[in-house]
C-alpha cells in the first residue's frame, strides 16, 4: 500500500517536474531569441575571436624564437600521415581490384573450350588451388 | 520477468554515482580504418538477408547509442534478425581535422566505407541507414552515389531547414548576414566537446533535471537503472566538431537550404534529392524537440523513389530498440526489401 502510494507521489512529481522544466526552457528560448541579445552575442564572439587569433599568432612567433612546436605543427605533421594513409588505401583498393580481375580472368581461361582435356592436370591443379 | 527490487534511494545514489557503464557489447570486427574513422562489421549468426545494413551516425555524439547494451541495442536486434551490419564510426576528431568539410565526410569516408562494406560482404546491393545529421549525410550521399543503394532509411534527420523551431530570429539574422560566426569558428578550428554539448543543450533543454525525476521513479529496478545509466552516459558523450563542417552546414543548410532547393554541390557533383531512386523510409519522432517532423517530411516529395514511406515514432531521439527487437514498422519494411 505504502509502496504504491510512494510510486504515485513520485509519478506526480515527475509529471509536474516535466511541465515546469518545459515552461522554464521555453522561457529561456524566448528570452534569448531576441535580435538585441543575438547581436550582442555575435559582437562578443568577434572580440573573443580577435583575442584568440592574436594570442595564437603570438605563440606561433614565440615558437620560432624558443624552438618549440605548436599545435599547428603537430596538426600539419598528422595531416601528412593522413595523406600517406589515403595513398595506401588507394593502393590497397587497386590491388584488390587487380586480384578480382585476375581471378575472373583465370575462371574465363579455365572454362574456355581451348582449355581442353589435354590440360587436365592443369585444370585439376587450378581446382585444387581454388578449393584450398 | 521482473527484476528484483532494491531500496529506491540506494538505487538512485548508486546509479548517479556509478562509473562509466559498459556500452557497445555486440561482437564486432574492424574491417577498415582511416584517420580516426572505423568501419565496424557486426556478423549475424543466422544470416537471413542478402542486403547488408550500413549505419551512419551524427558528427556531434558517439554512435554507441545504436548498441547501448543487451536488449536495448538496435544493432543487436538487426544481427539477431539475420542482417549483416556495418557501422561507420567517424571517431573523435582532433585539431588536425579542423578542415574536414561535409564534402570530405561524404566522399572520403561514407562513399569509401560503403565501397569497403560491399567488397567485404560480397553483396550486390546495400541498405543505408542514417541517424540525425548522419541521416542527412546518408541522403546527400545517396544523391551522388554510384554504388548500388537498394534502401535508404533516414531517422530523425533534418532535410528542410526552412523550418526552424528554436532560435528562429537567430536563423533569420544568419540568413541576412547580420550574424557571422566564422571568425570565432576559425579561431577555434575545432569546437570542443563541452561547447558542442552546451550548444545542443541550449537548442533543446537548457535546464534538464527531468531525467533524474524519471530515475527516482524507477530507482528500485536495477535493470532500468542500468539502462538509464547507459543512456545518460551517451547524452553526455559529445565529441569535438570540425569548424569547417559546421561553417558549411550553417551556409549550405541553415542559410541557403540547398538540399531542398536543389543547388547543393558535393565535390563537383550536383546533389539533388530527385537523383534518389532507392526505396525510402523516413522516420520522425513525435516528441523530438531538436528535429521536428516538418524538417524531415519534405524529403518524401522531393525524391524520385517509387517506394517511399514516412513513419512517426512515439518518443524522442533515443527510442530505437526494445526487448532486443527492432521496431515493428522497420522490421517489416526492411525484411520485405532485403533479398
Amino acid at each position: 500500500m505504502t509502496t504504491n502510494h510512494t510510486q504515485e507521489i513520485l509519478n506526480a512529481v515527475k509529471k509536474l517536474g516535466l511541465k515546469v522544466e518545459l515552461g522554464l526552457n521555453n522561457s529561456i528560448h524566448d528570452a534569448l531569441n531576441q535580435p538585441s541579445i543575438l547581436k550582442a552575442v555575435n559582437n562578443q564572439s568577434r572580440l573573443v575571436a580577435a583575442s584568440i587569433s592574436k594570442l595564437q599568432q603570438t605563440v606561433e612567433t614565440l615558437s620560432i624564437a624558443f624552438n618549440f612546436p605548436t599545435k599547428n605543427d603537430v596538426a600539419n605533421t598528422t595531416k601528412l600521415f593522413i595523406q600517406a594513409e589515403e595513398k595506401l588505401d588507394l593502393l590497397e583498393e587497386q590491388v584488390t581490384q587487380l586480384n578480382r580481375s585476375f581471378e575472373e580472368f583465370k575462371d574465363t581461361i579455365v572454362n574456355s573450350p581451348s582449355f581442353s582435356s589435354s590440360n587436365r592436370w592443369e585444370r585439376e591443379k587450378y581446382e585444387y588451388s581454388k578449393n584450398k | 520477468m521482473s527484476t528484483p527490487k532494491i531500496n529506491r534511494w540506494t538505487g538512485f545514489i548508486k546509479t548517479i554515482s556509478a562509473l562509466e557503464p559498459e556500452v557497445g557489447l555486440t561482437p564486432r570486427t574492424a574491417i577498415w580504418k582511416k584517420n580516426k574513422a572505423t568501419l565496424w562489421y557486426y556478423p549475424s549468426e543466422n544470416k537471413k538477408y542478402k542486403v547488408p545494413l550500413f549505419l551512419i551516425y551524427s558528427l556531434i555524439n558517439q554512435p554507441f547509442i545504436l548498441d547501448l547494451g543487451p536488449k536495448y541495442s538496435l544493432i543487436e536486434a538487426f544481427t539477431s534478425s539475420g542482417y549483416e551490419v556495418y557501422l561507420l564510426d567517424f571517431g573523435i576528431p582532433g585539431y588536425e581535422d579542423k578542415d574536414l568539410t561535409v564534402d570530405d565526410y561524404i566522399l572520403r569516408y561514407i562513399k569509401k566505407g560503403v565501397q569497403r562494406a560491399l567488397l567485404h560482404s560480397n553483396a550486390s546491393e546495400i541498405t543505408l541507414m542514417g541517424f540525425c545529421m548522419g541521416g542527412t549525410f546518408a541522403a546527400i550521399y545517396a544523391t551522388i552515389a554510384d554504388e548500388p543503394i537498394k534502401n535508404l532509411i533516414i531517422s530523425v534527420a533534418p532535410i528542410d531547414f526552412s523550418v526552424m523551431p528554436i532560435f528562429s530570429e537567430g536563423v533569420k539574422m544568419l540568413q541576412n548576414g547580420e550574424i557571422n560566426l566564422n571568425p570565432i569558428l576559425d579561431a577555434w578550428g575545432i569546437i570542443p566537446p563541452a561547447y558542442v554539448k552546451r550548444g545542443m543543450r541550449l537548442a533543446t533543454v537548457p535546464i534538464s533535471y527531468s531525467p533524474y525525476l524519471s530515475l527516482l521513479s524507477h530507482a528500485d529496478d536495477e535493470e532500468r537503472n542500468l539502462k538509464w545509466s547507459r543512456f545518460n552516459y551517451w547524452t553526455n558523450s559529445h565529441i569535438p566538431l570540425s569548424a569547417a563542417a559546421l561553417k558549411q552546414m550553417a551556409v549550405d543548410f541553415e542559410k541557403e537550404n540547398k538540399l531542398i532547393n536543389g543547388n547543393l554541390v558535393i565535390g563537383d557533383q550536383p546533389a539533388k534529392l530527385e537523383n534518389i531512386t532507392a526505396n525510402l523510409m523516413a522516420v520522425g519522432a513525435s516528441h523530438d524537440r531538436l528535429i521536428p517532423i516538418e524538417q524531415i517530411l519534405p524529403i518524401v516529395d522531393h525524391v524520385s523513389s517509387i517506394d517511399k514511406s514516412f513513419h512517426i515514432l512515439e518518443g524522442g531521439h533515443g527510442s530505437l530498440a526494445k526487448e532486443g527487437k527492432a521496431p515493428g514498422y522497420l522490421d517489416k519494411w526492411l525484411s520485405d526489401r532485403s533479398n
